[in-house]
């Protein structure tokens, strides 16, 4: 697991690494490397530390024990601006502040770009221009942010982090609140940016199956710790499935995609199965 | 079955032991507040004061016209400011309440201040109490509807900053008044800085019926605070009517507020300090947790009164400004413990 | 706020942006503030003419008349160094209410929850009651001396980054320290309990050209620091996790703009006394305005604080002359109503 694909050394890539919340440790050993241009998706039950090591990948949480890599370097030893020109987050819960347009919302994206005397580049133009038009947002440039829906914001939110402009993009359950449609639109267009734009993704995903089917690479977190790495979702089997999220399920294959899916196995059919 | 009545007895028994300390407490405070002082006095006279009064001895004079007055209205005024808390904190869910932070004590004052400098009513000293406790109750009603209004609804810090702002505006109106008339100023000075010296028989029997009013209607909804205090759909579930009980609750906190005022000035954190010191009465509210806060509220407010007396003899401090002293600490250390 | 009216101002790698409507409502406001200044200039005991206003501005040649140099003498002792004076407090004291809002992200924050004016007021009422006979002129250096005291201590006491826990602090600290002003006010006859009063009420009657250039000095420190700062300050108010990832140096952003609002209020408390609600009102009311961000957004503020505090002086000077009521009642009593309105109106951005 330290060879990153494309023949160069990982963007994002771990040591050793504990970390936790205040003094309680969450995440034990994790020693990891985020293959380039590719989506990598973070799975595993609640509280099993999936959240934590995304926070701790992006500086957000120091850590107890060992690094966090970028490009070879300790990130806690860079200059945090120059961190913020390769590495974008989008949290769980960002706060959307009272009369601003999305346009302006899209902007602060370039805040690391910036300076005292260098408040609007071209570059800045382009970039937030190309992230609206990327997003499929630019029709709603000039709306509050306040008045969008779920689906919209969420977008608009991405393209704040695409117009920072970084090559490794990490998201904290981007889907969650969102119905089915708009779930597949969002991972559709986090596809996109990683197969036509050269974008890195990692991203904490809470649907297993919706995350077979979009994801590169997988990786299983359980208590704290990586149980299972997978280089594609095919490799995916209901033994690792069943003894991650400690339930029994059952494996189809999607008829287009080909890949797996899960199903859990109802306790009543079980019962059912085994008078049968 | 045996068990849980077993646990019941301990629990019980550990209360008994908790109210019985306490009020041995109080009254040993009381004592030592009556016999200690600029002159002290043997004990034989209290008992004597209190059953042959004698107004032609000196020492009976002090101790029934001056010290015993003192005394009572610490006494009523602790109990009522640490019940008045202690149903905030309850109905607000928020251990950091308290009559002061959250404007009831302001806006007790500013209605005092106003009604004396410009005596609308002549009958003013008799309803005192009243005048307090609709000024606590409006202000603090403007503090709650600020506080949760819009979108984001009560918060608890948003709480205490409207407390705060609202305080200062109250604090502010009051003293343009007292600027403004040096009469209502020279009138008012030591009482709006809590200090016991003014109290005097006729302000604490006056005190009286509007605090029996509050402390009978927190009783009444004792048990609906308890089924509230496990959310408001819980409580609904139960049968209480939240938005019902909750008006009662302020209701009750204005009216014990007021009376205290009223006898004593506005003093603050009795109720953040009493409450603080008892483990676990926030979850289970009871006629029994109210006696117990009560108690300390009026033990505390007794010992902040003598040491303001004792502390720089013969110069006495405000007693207010002594309890302020301790309660801000004391309101840190709650909430850096709640943060943990 | 539309976006439209942005103008960006490229040179090579430099590049400046300019929100031509939030400049337009600036403007607005400069010119509304001159004009109250103006009239705060004729107007009082003495009505004093245009001519010799600006003939003391040195617009105009001097007149050697003897009324004109009784008027120069009145502008140059009193109204001017009071006017300058009001100008420069109500903004510091806005600009210190915007950053606490922003800082803890609560629109009920206001300077009065960092413990400084009461450690500023404590130290000038000490310094009244115990050396009455001192010169007028070491009010504000004591007053300075103690609102940083106390600035500091909460500052060390909260170390982190946690503005929750700074403005607790704070909150704890002021109380702690009204107390101690009890037990000093207690000790005071009524006399002097009144003069103590008047100045913790906040009055502007004593300014001097040394007390402005004090504060003159802080102000154009602070408000440097605060508009360098304030895309930072943008930046947060997306969530700390935002922050952090976009490069916000978070940590020194905000004990740099805590220090700035704590250096505000002792500035401006110890040469007027505490003057409340400026604070609160101040950027509240900005926010009705069309301010592109943070940057206008603190100048709009500092320009209608200036305004409320001179406005209300001036009021308070020539409404019941020959009696002066002191500032901090004017404000107080006009801003009780317009700041309840105001909560009310813009209860769902508190």
């Amino acid at each position: 697991m330290t060879v990153a694909s494309h023949g160069q050394p990982p963007l994002l890539s771990t040591l050793h690494l504990d970390a936790g919340h205040g003094s309680k440790q969450i995440l034990q050993d994790i020693h990891l490397a985020i293959p380039n241009g590719k989506m990598t998706v973070l799975l595993g039950p609640n509280g099993s530390g999936k959240s934590t090591l995304l926070s701790t990948l992006s500086r957000l949480i120091s850590p107890m024990k060992g690094q966090v890599l970028l490009q070879g370097n300790n990130i806690a030893q860079l200059p945090t601006r120059d961190v913020a020109k390769q590495l974008g987050l989008l949290p769980q819960h960002p706060i959307v502040p009272e009369d601003l347009t999305v346009k302006d919302l899209v902007s602060r994206g370039r805040f690391p770009h910036q300076g005292f005397l260098k408040q609007w580049s071209k570059q800045d133009e382009k970039a937030v221009n190309h992230a609206l038009e990327v997003t499929g947002t630019k029709e709603l440039a000039d709306r509050l942010v306040d008045s969008l829906s779920g689906g919209q914001r969420q977008r608009v939110w991405i393209a704040m982090v695409l117009a920072q402009e970084t090559e490794l993009i990490l998201l904290d359950e981007p889907t969650t609140f969102l119905d089915m449609r708009h779930q597949v639109e969002l991972l559709e267009m986090l596809v996109d940016l990683v197969q036509h734009h050269g974008r890195t993704i990692v991203c904490v995903l809470h649907d297993l199956n919706l995350s077979l089917q979009y994801a590169d690479h997988l990786i299983f977190l359980k208590d704290g710790q990586i149980r299972h790495t997978l280089a594609h979702p095919s490799h995916c089997h209901s033994d690792m499935v069943e003894e991650v999220f400690e339930t029994q399920v059952l494996a189809v294959t999607h008829p287009e995609t080909g890949l797996p899916i899960f199903l859990p196995k109802s306790q009543q059919t079980t019962k059912a199965s085994a008078v049968a | 079955m045996s068990l849980s009545a077993n646990t019941k007895t301990t629990q019980q028994c550990s209360h008994t032991r908790r109210l019985g300390f306490i009020t041995a407490l109080v009254i040993g405070l009381t004592a030592l507040h009556l016999l200690y002082g600029a002159r002290s006095i043997p004990i034989g006279t209290l008992a004597q004061a209190l059953f042959h009064y004698n107004p032609h001895d000196f020492d009976h004079r002090v101790l029934i016209s001056l010290r015993l007055p003192r005394v009572l209205a610490m006494l009523l005024a602790g109990s009522c400011l640490a019940i008045a808390g202690y149903l905030l904190q309850i109905t607000l869910r928020n251990r950091l309440s308290d009559p002061h932070l959250l404007g009831l004590n302001a806006g007790a004052s500013l209605a005092v201040v106003l009604v004396t400098a410009f005596p609308i009513a002549p009958l003013f000293s008799m309803v005192r109490p009243l005048v307090a406790s609709v000024g606590a109750a409006l202000l603090f009603s403007l503090v709650l509807v600020i506080a949760s209004a819009g979108k984001k609804g009560l918060q608890p810090l948003k709480l205490i900053f409207c407390g705060i702002a609202f305080s200062a505006l109250a604090g502010a109106i009051t003293s343009t008044i007292l600027i403004l008339d040096e009469d209502t100023l020279d009138q008012l000075r030591f009482w709006l800085i809590g200090d016991g010296a003014g109290a005097n028989l006729h302000t604490v029997l006056i005190s009286l019926p509007f605090a029996g009013a509050g402390l009978v209607l927190s009783l009444l909804i004792m048990p609906q605070l308890s089924a509230m205090s496990l959310g408001d759909a819980m409580a609904k579930g139960l049968g209480a009517s939240v938005q019902k009980i909750r008006f009662m609750s302020l209701l009750a906190a204005a009216l014990l507020t007021g009376s205290a005022v009223s006898a004593v000035g506005p003093i603050g954190f009795i109720g953040l300090i009493s409450a603080a010191l008892w483990r676990g009465i926030h979850s289970r509210p009871s006629a029994y947790s109210l006696a117990l806060v009560a108690i300390t509220g009026a033990a505390i407010l007794m010992a902040a009164d003598m040491a303001a007396i004792s502390l720089f003899a013969p110069k006495e401090l405000p007693t207010g400004a002594l309890t302020g002293l301790v309660g801000a600490p004391v309101f840190l250390w709650i909430f850096v413990r709640r943060m943990r | 706020m539309s976006s439209s009216a942005l103008v960006a101002l490229r040179s090579g790698q430099y590049s400046i942006r300019i929100h031509l409507t939030s400049v337009l409502t600036i403007g607005v406001l400069l010119l509304f503030l001159l004009g109250l200044i103006y009239f705060a200039l004729i107007t009082g005991s003495e009505t004093i003419a245009t001519s010799s206003i600006l003939a003391y501005l040195h617009i105009e040649p001097a007149q050697p008349s003897l009324a004109y140099q009784y008027h120069t003498l009145i502008l140059d002792a009193f109204r001017a160094p009071r006017i300058t004076l009001a100008v420069l407090c109500g903004a510091m004291l806005a600009c210190s209410g915007a950053v606490m809002q922003s800082l803890t992200r609560n629109g009920l924050a206001d300077p009065s929850l960092l413990g400084v004016r009461e450690g500023a007021a404590l130290c000038v009422v000490a310094l009244i009651l115990a050396a009455p006979g001192v010169a007028l002129a070491w009010r504000p250096v004591v007053g300075m001396l103690g609102g940083l005291a106390s600035g500091v201590f909460v500052l060390l006491l909260a170390r982190g980054s946690s503005s929750i826990r700074f403005v607790m602090i704070g909150i704890s600290l002021s109380w702690f320290l009204s107390a101690l002003m009890m037990v000093l006010l207690a000790a005071t006859d009524t006399k002097d309990l009144q003069t103590v009063l008047i100045w913790l009420a906040g009055n502007l009657q004593g300014a001097t050209w040394q007390s402005v250039q004090l504060v003159a000095i802080l102000f154009t420190i602070a408000i440097i620091a605060l508009l360098i700062s304030a895309p930072s300050a943008d930046i947060e108010a997306l969530g700390d996790a935002l922050a952090i990832s976009l490069g916000v140096r978070r940590k020194w952003v905000n004990i740099i703009r805590f220090s700035v609002a704590i250096f505000l209020v002792a500035g401006s408390v110890s040469v007027a006394g505490s003057i409340g609600f400026v604070g609160l009102i101040a950027p509240h009311l900005a926010r009705f305005l069309p301010n592109y961000s943070s940057r206008y957004q603190l100048i709009s503020t500092s320009l209608i604080g200036a305004i409320l505090v001179l406005g209300a002086d001036t009021l308070g000077r020539s409404a019941f002359a020959p009696v002066e009521l002191p500032t901090g009642i004017v404000i107080a009593v006009i801003g009780a109503p317009t700041l309840i309105i105001l909560l009310w109106t813009r209860r769902n951005q508190l």
